[in-house]
Protein backbone atom coordinates (compact mmCIF):
# COMPACT_ATOMS: atom_id res chain seq x y z
CA UNK A 1 0.00 0.00 0.00
CA UNK A 2 1.13 3.30 -0.73
CA UNK A 3 0.07 6.81 -0.47
CA UNK A 4 -1.73 9.21 2.03
CA UNK A 5 -4.49 7.26 3.43
CA UNK A 6 -7.13 9.76 5.54
CA UNK A 7 -9.72 8.52 7.64
CA UNK A 8 -12.44 10.10 9.68
CA UNK A 9 -14.14 7.72 12.38
CA UNK A 10 -17.68 9.03 14.12
CA UNK A 11 -20.26 8.71 16.11
CA UNK A 12 -23.24 10.59 17.67
CA UNK A 13 -20.35 12.50 20.09
CA UNK A 14 -17.36 12.70 18.73
CA UNK A 15 -15.00 12.39 15.52
CA UNK A 16 -11.90 11.49 14.72
CA UNK A 17 -10.52 12.77 11.98
CA UNK A 18 -6.53 11.02 11.19
CA UNK A 19 -4.14 11.02 8.11
CA UNK A 20 -1.30 8.38 7.51
CA UNK A 21 1.04 9.84 5.36
CA UNK A 22 3.49 6.14 6.34
CA UNK A 23 2.86 2.91 7.12
CA UNK A 24 3.40 3.21 10.67
CA UNK A 25 1.41 5.71 12.64
CA UNK A 26 1.86 5.73 17.01
CA UNK A 27 -0.13 7.54 18.86
CA UNK A 28 0.57 8.24 22.16
CA UNK A 29 0.56 10.71 24.95
CA UNK A 30 -1.91 12.10 27.88
CA UNK A 31 -4.28 9.87 29.74
CA UNK A 32 -7.84 11.00 29.03
CA UNK A 33 -7.56 12.34 25.18
CA UNK A 34 -9.60 9.55 23.63
CA UNK A 35 -7.29 7.21 22.12
CA UNK A 36 -9.25 4.17 23.49
CA UNK A 37 -12.98 5.88 22.34
CA UNK A 38 -11.10 6.26 18.50
CA UNK A 39 -9.74 1.89 19.05
CA UNK A 40 -13.39 1.66 20.46
CA UNK A 41 -15.01 2.76 17.60
CA UNK A 42 -12.87 1.55 15.03
CA UNK A 43 -13.79 -2.10 16.58
CA UNK A 44 -17.95 -1.66 16.35
CA UNK A 45 -17.64 -0.51 13.08
CA UNK A 46 -15.34 -3.12 11.60
CA UNK A 47 -17.95 -6.04 13.32
CA UNK A 48 -21.23 -4.61 12.34
CA UNK A 49 -20.58 -1.44 10.09
CA UNK A 50 -23.16 1.11 9.97
CA UNK A 51 -25.23 -0.88 12.31
CA UNK A 52 -23.12 -0.17 15.32
CA UNK A 53 -23.77 3.78 15.27
CA UNK A 54 -20.00 4.64 14.01
CA UNK A 55 -19.98 5.92 10.91
CA UNK A 56 -16.02 5.48 9.42
CA UNK A 57 -14.83 6.77 6.33
CA UNK A 58 -11.62 5.73 4.53
CA UNK A 59 -10.23 4.08 0.90
CA UNK A 60 -9.71 0.95 3.17
CA UNK A 61 -10.97 -1.40 5.54
CA UNK A 62 -10.08 -0.76 8.84
CA UNK A 63 -9.89 -3.48 11.96
CA UNK A 64 -8.66 -3.76 15.11
CA UNK A 65 -5.80 -6.85 15.38
CA UNK A 66 -6.27 -8.39 18.98
CA UNK A 67 -6.53 -11.77 20.04
CA UNK A 68 -4.85 -14.78 20.67
CA UNK A 69 -5.34 -15.54 16.71
CA UNK A 70 -3.65 -12.40 15.86
CA UNK A 71 -1.36 -13.95 13.21
CA UNK A 72 -4.16 -15.89 11.34
CA UNK A 73 -5.70 -12.97 10.76
CA UNK A 74 -2.64 -10.25 9.84
CA UNK A 75 -1.83 -13.04 7.14
CA UNK A 76 -5.38 -13.09 5.92
CA UNK A 77 -5.34 -8.67 5.54
CA UNK A 78 -4.16 -6.65 2.57
CA UNK A 79 -4.58 -3.47 1.71
CA UNK A 80 -6.19 -2.62 4.91
CA UNK A 81 -5.49 -0.10 8.19
CA UNK A 82 -4.69 -2.33 11.11
CA UNK A 83 -4.87 -0.86 14.23
CA UNK A 84 -3.56 -2.16 17.89
CA UNK A 85 -4.46 -0.90 20.72
CA UNK A 86 -2.26 -0.02 24.27
CA UNK A 87 -1.66 -3.23 26.30
CA UNK A 88 -2.04 -5.78 23.78
CA UNK A 89 0.69 -7.78 24.79
CA UNK A 90 1.78 -8.81 20.99
CA UNK A 91 2.41 -5.33 20.13
CA UNK A 92 6.10 -5.47 21.54
CA UNK A 93 6.90 -8.90 20.73
CA UNK A 94 9.57 -9.64 18.04
CA UNK A 95 7.14 -12.03 16.58
CA UNK A 96 5.15 -9.38 15.72
CA UNK A 97 7.36 -6.93 14.44
CA UNK A 98 8.70 -9.86 12.19
CA UNK A 99 5.01 -10.35 11.02
CA UNK A 100 4.29 -6.59 9.86
CA UNK A 101 7.41 -6.60 7.70
CA UNK A 102 6.67 -6.30 3.99
CA UNK A 103 3.23 -6.51 4.53
CA UNK A 104 0.63 -4.13 2.15
CA UNK A 105 -1.33 -2.60 4.87
CA UNK A 106 -1.01 0.35 6.92
CA UNK A 107 -0.21 -0.08 10.63
CA UNK A 108 -1.49 2.14 13.75
CA UNK A 109 -0.25 1.66 17.48
CA UNK A 110 -1.85 3.26 20.14
CA UNK A 111 1.19 2.81 22.66
CA UNK A 112 3.66 4.60 25.04
CA UNK A 113 5.88 1.94 24.79
CA UNK A 114 9.03 2.38 22.68
CA UNK A 115 8.62 -0.28 20.04
CA UNK A 116 12.31 -0.57 19.12
CA UNK A 117 12.38 -3.72 16.77
CA UNK A 118 9.94 -1.86 14.31
CA UNK A 119 11.95 1.20 12.58
CA UNK A 120 9.38 3.83 12.52
CA UNK A 121 9.70 7.88 12.21
CA UNK A 122 9.74 10.80 14.71
CA UNK A 123 6.84 12.27 12.19
CA UNK A 124 4.71 9.03 12.49
CA UNK A 125 4.14 10.02 16.50
CA UNK A 126 0.82 11.43 16.81
CA UNK A 127 -0.95 12.57 20.13
CA UNK A 128 -4.52 13.13 20.85
CA UNK A 129 -5.51 17.03 21.36
CA UNK A 130 -8.89 17.03 23.38
CA UNK A 131 -10.93 20.07 21.62
CA UNK A 132 -14.13 19.13 22.60
CA UNK A 133 -16.27 16.88 20.24
CA UNK A 134 -13.32 17.43 17.19
CA UNK A 135 -10.54 16.50 18.88
CA UNK A 136 -7.50 17.02 16.70
CA UNK A 137 -4.67 13.89 15.77
CA UNK A 138 -1.34 16.19 15.43
CA UNK A 139 2.28 15.39 15.22
CA UNK A 140 4.39 15.71 18.78
CA UNK A 141 7.76 16.25 17.30
CA UNK A 142 7.48 19.47 15.02
CA UNK A 143 10.55 21.35 14.36
CA UNK A 144 12.74 19.17 16.62
CA UNK A 145 15.90 19.59 13.91
CA UNK A 146 18.25 21.92 13.22
CA UNK A 147 18.51 22.95 9.09
CA UNK A 148 21.79 23.31 8.83
CA UNK A 149 25.29 22.46 10.61
CA UNK A 150 27.29 23.95 8.27
CA UNK A 151 30.72 25.36 10.36
CA UNK A 152 30.05 22.88 13.13
CA UNK A 153 29.65 25.29 15.69
CA UNK A 154 29.76 22.28 17.91
CA UNK A 155 32.38 20.51 20.73
CA UNK A 156 31.74 17.18 19.32
CA UNK A 157 29.41 15.55 17.29
CA UNK A 158 27.77 12.50 17.57
CA UNK A 159 26.44 10.34 14.52
CA UNK A 160 23.98 7.27 15.08
CA UNK A 161 25.10 5.50 12.11
CA UNK A 162 28.61 3.61 12.00
CA UNK A 163 29.08 3.26 8.05
CA UNK A 164 28.76 5.56 5.34
CA UNK A 165 26.97 8.34 7.20
CA UNK A 166 29.78 8.70 10.12
CA UNK A 167 32.48 8.45 7.05
CA UNK A 168 30.45 11.77 5.81
CA UNK A 169 30.33 13.59 9.41
CA UNK A 170 33.56 12.99 10.28
CA UNK A 171 34.94 14.23 7.12
CA UNK A 172 32.74 17.08 7.38
CA UNK A 173 33.42 18.28 10.62
CA UNK A 174 37.23 17.67 10.44
CA UNK A 175 37.49 21.09 8.39
CA UNK A 176 36.27 22.47 11.70
CA UNK A 177 38.24 21.02 14.04
CA UNK A 178 35.24 18.97 15.25
CA UNK A 179 35.50 15.35 16.55
CA UNK A 180 32.51 12.86 15.34
CA UNK A 181 32.06 9.59 17.04
CA UNK A 182 29.81 6.97 16.39
CA UNK A 183 27.14 5.99 18.56
CA UNK A 184 26.72 2.59 17.27
CA UNK A 185 22.89 2.21 16.71
CA UNK A 186 19.96 4.05 17.69
CA UNK A 187 19.61 2.43 20.63
CA UNK A 188 23.20 3.47 21.80
CA UNK A 189 22.60 6.96 21.45
CA UNK A 190 21.21 8.13 24.86
CA UNK A 191 23.97 6.45 25.91
CA UNK A 192 26.73 8.09 24.31
CA UNK A 193 25.00 11.40 25.38
CA UNK A 194 25.62 10.85 28.56
CA UNK A 195 29.31 9.55 28.43
CA UNK A 196 30.67 12.32 26.24
CA UNK A 197 32.33 15.13 28.21
CA UNK A 198 31.52 17.45 25.77
CA UNK A 199 29.20 20.28 26.70
CA UNK A 200 27.82 21.28 23.13
CA UNK A 201 26.76 18.55 21.43
CA UNK A 202 25.22 18.02 17.87
CA UNK A 203 23.53 14.72 17.30
CA UNK A 204 22.41 13.20 14.02
CA UNK A 205 20.04 9.92 13.39
CA UNK A 206 17.80 9.01 10.67
CA UNK A 207 14.43 10.96 11.72
CA UNK A 208 12.53 7.98 9.80
CA UNK A 209 13.75 5.19 12.24
CA UNK A 210 14.30 7.07 15.04
CA UNK A 211 10.87 6.85 16.94
CA UNK A 212 11.40 4.54 19.52
CA UNK A 213 14.29 6.28 20.95
CA UNK A 214 13.19 10.21 20.43
CA UNK A 215 11.14 10.69 23.69
CA UNK A 216 14.35 9.94 25.86
CA UNK A 217 16.32 12.45 23.72
CA UNK A 218 14.14 14.86 24.23
CA UNK A 219 13.80 14.41 27.73
CA UNK A 220 17.60 13.95 28.25
CA UNK A 221 17.57 17.58 25.80
CA UNK A 222 15.29 18.72 28.26
CA UNK A 223 16.95 18.49 31.52
CA UNK A 224 19.98 20.43 29.99
CA UNK A 225 23.07 19.04 31.19
CA UNK A 226 24.61 19.74 28.31
CA UNK A 227 23.53 21.68 25.18
CA UNK A 228 22.65 19.64 22.24
CA UNK A 229 21.37 20.08 19.03
CA UNK A 230 19.78 17.29 16.79
CA UNK A 231 19.90 17.11 13.22
CA UNK A 232 17.59 14.64 12.00
CA UNK A 233 17.24 14.31 7.99
CA UNK A 234 15.17 11.57 6.88
CA UNK A 235 17.96 9.73 6.32
CA UNK A 236 21.51 10.34 5.52
CA UNK A 237 20.67 9.00 1.62
CA UNK A 238 17.62 11.23 1.59
CA UNK A 239 19.84 14.31 2.80
CA UNK A 240 22.10 13.17 -0.21
CA UNK A 241 19.23 12.85 -2.81
CA UNK A 242 17.92 16.12 -1.62
CA UNK A 243 21.91 18.23 -2.44
CA UNK A 244 22.60 19.56 -5.12
CA UNK A 245 24.31 17.01 -6.82
CA UNK A 246 20.91 15.35 -8.11
CA UNK A 247 19.31 18.45 -7.99
CA UNK A 248 19.13 18.01 -12.21
CA UNK A 249 17.72 14.99 -12.09
CA UNK A 250 13.20 15.74 -12.37
CA UNK A 251 12.22 12.32 -10.95
CA UNK A 252 14.24 12.53 -7.90
CA UNK A 253 13.14 15.90 -7.16
CA UNK A 254 9.36 14.73 -7.82
CA UNK A 255 9.97 11.49 -5.41
CA UNK A 256 10.77 14.04 -2.62
CA UNK A 257 8.21 16.23 -2.63
CA UNK A 258 6.08 13.34 -1.72
CA UNK A 259 7.67 10.01 -0.79
CA UNK A 260 4.43 8.56 -0.17
CA UNK A 261 3.03 8.40 -3.43
CA UNK A 262 6.15 6.33 -4.28
CA UNK A 263 7.27 4.14 -1.32
CA UNK A 264 5.24 0.99 -1.03
CA UNK A 265 4.89 -0.73 2.50
CA UNK A 266 5.04 -4.09 1.17
CA UNK A 267 8.05 -3.14 0.01
CA UNK A 268 9.81 -0.90 2.78
CA UNK A 269 9.39 -1.16 6.10
CA UNK A 270 10.68 2.43 6.48
CA UNK A 271 11.62 5.45 4.43
CA UNK A 272 15.03 4.95 5.20
CA UNK A 273 15.10 1.75 3.25
CA UNK A 274 13.61 3.22 0.54
CA UNK A 275 16.00 6.29 0.10
CA UNK A 276 19.04 3.92 0.30
CA UNK A 277 17.42 1.82 -2.63
CA UNK A 278 16.58 4.77 -4.64
CA UNK A 279 20.07 6.40 -4.12
CA UNK A 280 21.86 2.76 -5.24
CA UNK A 281 19.74 2.55 -8.16
CA UNK A 282 20.38 6.32 -9.81
CA UNK A 283 24.28 5.90 -9.06
CA UNK A 284 24.80 2.31 -10.14
CA UNK A 285 26.39 3.70 -13.16
CA UNK A 286 28.18 6.48 -12.21
CA UNK A 287 31.77 5.33 -10.82
CA UNK A 288 32.45 8.01 -8.14
CA UNK A 289 28.72 8.37 -6.76
CA UNK A 290 27.95 4.42 -7.14
CA UNK A 291 26.68 3.83 -3.38
CA UNK A 292 26.41 0.52 -1.97
CA UNK A 293 23.05 -0.72 -0.46
CA UNK A 294 25.23 -2.18 2.51
CA UNK A 295 25.95 1.61 3.12
CA UNK A 296 29.79 -0.19 3.98
CA UNK A 297 31.63 2.52 2.29
CA UNK A 298 31.15 6.47 1.06
CA UNK A 299 32.14 6.77 -2.61
CA UNK A 300 34.95 9.66 -2.87
CA UNK A 301 32.89 11.95 -5.12
CA UNK A 302 30.35 12.73 -1.93
CA UNK A 303 33.77 13.67 -0.36
CA UNK A 304 34.68 16.46 -1.96
CA UNK A 305 34.46 20.53 -0.67
CA UNK A 306 31.54 21.30 -2.64
CA UNK A 307 29.71 17.92 -2.34
CA UNK A 308 29.94 18.04 0.90
CA UNK A 309 28.49 21.75 1.34
CA UNK A 310 25.99 20.35 -0.94
CA UNK A 311 24.83 17.71 1.39
CA UNK A 312 25.58 19.35 4.86
CA UNK A 313 23.21 22.48 3.38
CA UNK A 314 20.37 20.03 1.44
CA UNK A 315 17.97 20.52 4.24
CA UNK A 316 17.10 23.97 3.49
CA UNK A 317 16.32 22.37 0.00
CA UNK A 318 13.20 23.33 -1.40
CA UNK B 1 7.63 5.10 48.19
CA UNK B 2 7.07 3.76 44.53
CA UNK B 3 8.81 0.68 43.31
CA UNK B 4 9.51 0.30 39.87
CA UNK B 5 10.26 -2.54 37.77
CA UNK B 6 11.01 -1.83 34.45
CA UNK B 7 10.11 -4.42 32.07
CA UNK B 8 8.10 -7.41 31.78
CA UNK B 9 7.40 -8.84 35.50
CA UNK B 10 5.94 -12.31 36.38
CA UNK B 11 3.29 -11.14 38.67
CA UNK B 12 2.49 -7.81 37.16
CA UNK B 13 -1.16 -6.92 35.50
CA UNK B 14 -0.43 -5.86 32.24
CA UNK B 15 -3.59 -4.72 30.90
CA UNK B 16 -4.93 -2.73 33.34
CA UNK B 17 -8.15 -1.94 31.47
CA UNK B 18 -9.13 -5.66 31.03
CA UNK B 19 -8.42 -6.53 35.05
CA UNK B 20 -10.70 -3.52 35.89
CA UNK B 21 -13.71 -4.39 33.74
CA UNK B 22 -13.38 -7.47 35.42
CA UNK B 23 -12.49 -6.57 39.06
CA UNK B 24 -13.69 -2.91 39.66
CA UNK B 25 -16.06 -1.94 42.37
CA UNK B 26 -18.38 0.69 41.67
CA UNK B 27 -17.82 2.68 44.94
CA UNK B 28 -14.33 2.71 43.82
CA UNK B 29 -14.83 6.67 42.36
CA UNK B 30 -16.63 8.26 45.19
CA UNK B 31 -13.81 9.15 47.36
CA UNK B 32 -11.98 12.80 47.23
CA UNK B 33 -9.08 11.00 45.26
CA UNK B 34 -11.30 9.43 42.65
CA UNK B 35 -13.17 12.69 42.20
CA UNK B 36 -10.02 14.74 41.63
CA UNK B 37 -8.44 12.57 38.90
CA UNK B 38 -11.32 12.14 36.87
CA UNK B 39 -11.89 15.69 36.96
CA UNK B 40 -8.74 16.80 35.91
CA UNK B 41 -7.56 13.93 33.60
CA UNK B 42 -10.79 12.75 32.20
CA UNK B 43 -12.87 15.90 32.35
CA UNK B 44 -15.44 14.76 33.63
CA UNK B 45 -17.55 14.54 37.43
CA UNK B 46 -18.91 11.37 39.56
CA UNK B 47 -22.43 11.42 40.06
CA UNK B 48 -23.26 8.80 42.03
CA UNK B 49 -21.51 5.01 41.90
CA UNK B 50 -20.54 4.27 38.81
CA UNK B 51 -22.41 7.23 37.24
CA UNK B 52 -19.83 10.09 35.66
CA UNK B 53 -21.24 12.77 33.64
CA UNK B 54 -19.20 14.85 30.91
CA UNK B 55 -20.14 17.46 28.46
CA UNK B 56 -19.58 15.65 24.92
CA UNK B 57 -20.99 11.94 26.33
CA UNK B 58 -23.52 12.61 28.61
CA UNK B 59 -23.38 10.04 31.44
CA UNK B 60 -21.74 6.74 31.26
CA UNK B 61 -20.02 4.17 33.62
CA UNK B 62 -17.22 3.87 35.09
CA UNK B 63 -15.43 1.09 32.46
CA UNK B 64 -15.80 3.78 29.93
CA UNK B 65 -12.81 6.19 32.19
CA UNK B 66 -9.40 6.46 30.62
CA UNK B 67 -7.34 3.88 30.93
CA UNK B 68 -5.06 5.85 32.94
CA UNK B 69 -7.67 6.98 35.35
CA UNK B 70 -8.52 3.28 35.55
CA UNK B 71 -5.13 2.00 36.55
CA UNK B 72 -4.83 4.72 39.48
CA UNK B 73 -7.97 3.32 41.20
CA UNK B 74 -6.55 0.10 40.76
CA UNK B 75 -3.12 1.22 42.78
CA UNK B 76 -5.34 2.96 45.37
CA UNK B 77 -7.46 -0.03 45.96
CA UNK B 78 -5.79 -2.79 44.90
CA UNK B 79 -2.42 -2.28 46.42
CA UNK B 80 -0.95 -5.33 46.75
CA UNK B 81 -1.01 -5.91 43.38
CA UNK B 82 1.66 -4.93 40.55
CA UNK B 83 -0.17 -2.62 38.03
CA UNK B 84 1.66 -2.13 34.51
CA UNK B 85 1.71 2.24 34.55
CA UNK B 86 2.37 2.40 31.10
CA UNK B 87 -1.32 2.57 31.04
CA UNK B 88 -0.75 5.96 32.34
CA UNK B 89 -0.03 9.41 30.26
CA UNK B 90 3.01 11.85 32.16
CA UNK B 91 -0.46 13.41 32.99
CA UNK B 92 -0.82 10.57 35.66
CA UNK B 93 2.58 11.13 37.32
CA UNK B 94 2.01 13.42 40.03
CA UNK B 95 -1.38 11.35 41.11
CA UNK B 96 1.02 7.86 40.69
CA UNK B 97 3.46 9.57 43.02
CA UNK B 98 0.33 10.84 45.67
CA UNK B 99 -0.68 7.22 46.11
CA UNK B 100 2.77 6.50 46.90
CA UNK B 101 3.39 9.25 49.51
CA UNK B 102 2.35 7.39 52.40
CA UNK B 103 3.03 3.55 51.28
CA UNK B 104 5.07 1.00 49.39
CA UNK B 105 3.45 0.90 45.67
CA UNK B 106 4.88 -1.81 43.16
CA UNK B 107 4.43 -1.29 39.71
CA UNK B 108 5.75 -2.02 36.02
CA UNK B 109 6.95 0.39 33.61
CA UNK B 110 7.44 -0.59 30.34
CA UNK B 111 8.38 3.42 28.89
CA UNK B 112 10.28 6.01 29.87
CA UNK B 113 7.47 8.31 31.85
CA UNK B 114 8.04 11.85 33.15
CA UNK B 115 7.70 12.24 36.58
CA UNK B 116 8.95 15.71 36.62
CA UNK B 117 12.18 17.02 38.51
CA UNK B 118 10.81 16.47 42.28
CA UNK B 119 10.39 12.87 42.78
CA UNK B 120 11.53 10.29 44.84
CA UNK B 121 11.23 6.40 43.47
CA UNK B 122 13.11 2.99 43.83
CA UNK B 123 14.03 1.26 40.59
CA UNK B 124 13.74 -2.18 41.93
CA UNK B 125 15.19 -4.34 39.01
CA UNK B 126 18.23 -7.02 40.06
CA UNK B 127 17.10 -6.48 44.15
CA UNK B 128 18.27 -2.78 43.52
CA UNK B 129 16.93 -0.46 46.50
CA UNK B 130 18.61 2.50 45.73
CA UNK B 131 16.25 5.61 45.88
CA UNK B 132 16.28 7.94 42.60
CA UNK B 133 15.94 11.58 43.00
CA UNK B 134 17.34 12.47 39.62
CA UNK B 135 15.58 12.65 36.18
CA UNK B 136 18.97 11.94 34.53
CA UNK B 137 19.28 8.96 36.26
CA UNK B 138 15.70 7.53 36.14
CA UNK B 139 16.04 8.13 32.21
CA UNK B 140 19.33 6.21 32.10
CA UNK B 141 17.87 2.93 34.67
CA UNK B 142 14.66 3.44 32.14
CA UNK B 143 16.95 3.28 28.97
CA UNK B 144 18.92 0.17 30.27
CA UNK B 145 16.27 -1.79 31.37
CA UNK B 146 13.99 -1.55 28.51
CA UNK B 147 16.52 -1.10 26.05
CA UNK B 148 18.21 -4.81 26.47
CA UNK B 149 18.60 -7.34 23.36
CA UNK B 150 16.09 -9.60 24.67
CA UNK B 151 13.49 -7.34 26.21
CA UNK B 152 10.30 -7.55 24.24
CA UNK B 153 8.29 -5.09 26.31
Amino acid sequence: MKGKVSLTVKNRHITFKLDLERNITIITGDSGTGKTKLINMVRMFSWEGKASGVTLKCDHPCIVLEGNSWETVLENTHRSVVFVEESTSFLTSHAFAKAIKNTDNYYVFVTREGLSQIPYSVDSIKQIVKNESKPKIEKIYKNISVKTIAKFPYDSVIVEDSKAGFIFFTKAAEKWNVSCISAGGKSNMLTALKKSRSKKILLIADAAALGSEIKEIINYKNIGEKTIDLFLPESFEWLILKSDIFSSDPSVKEILQNPVDYIESAEFISWERFFTYLLSEITKDKPKLKYPKDKSKLPSGYLTEANIDSIINAMNNK
Amino acid sequence: MLKIYFGKHPDEIYNTAMYYANQYDKEWIMDDFARKIIRDIDDSEVIAPDVIKNNIFGTFGSTELSAGVKTLLLIKNLPNKIFNISNCGDNCAKYILELAENRDIKVTLHHFMNFGNDFAVKVINEGKRKVITDPVELLMLSHHYLRGNDNEG
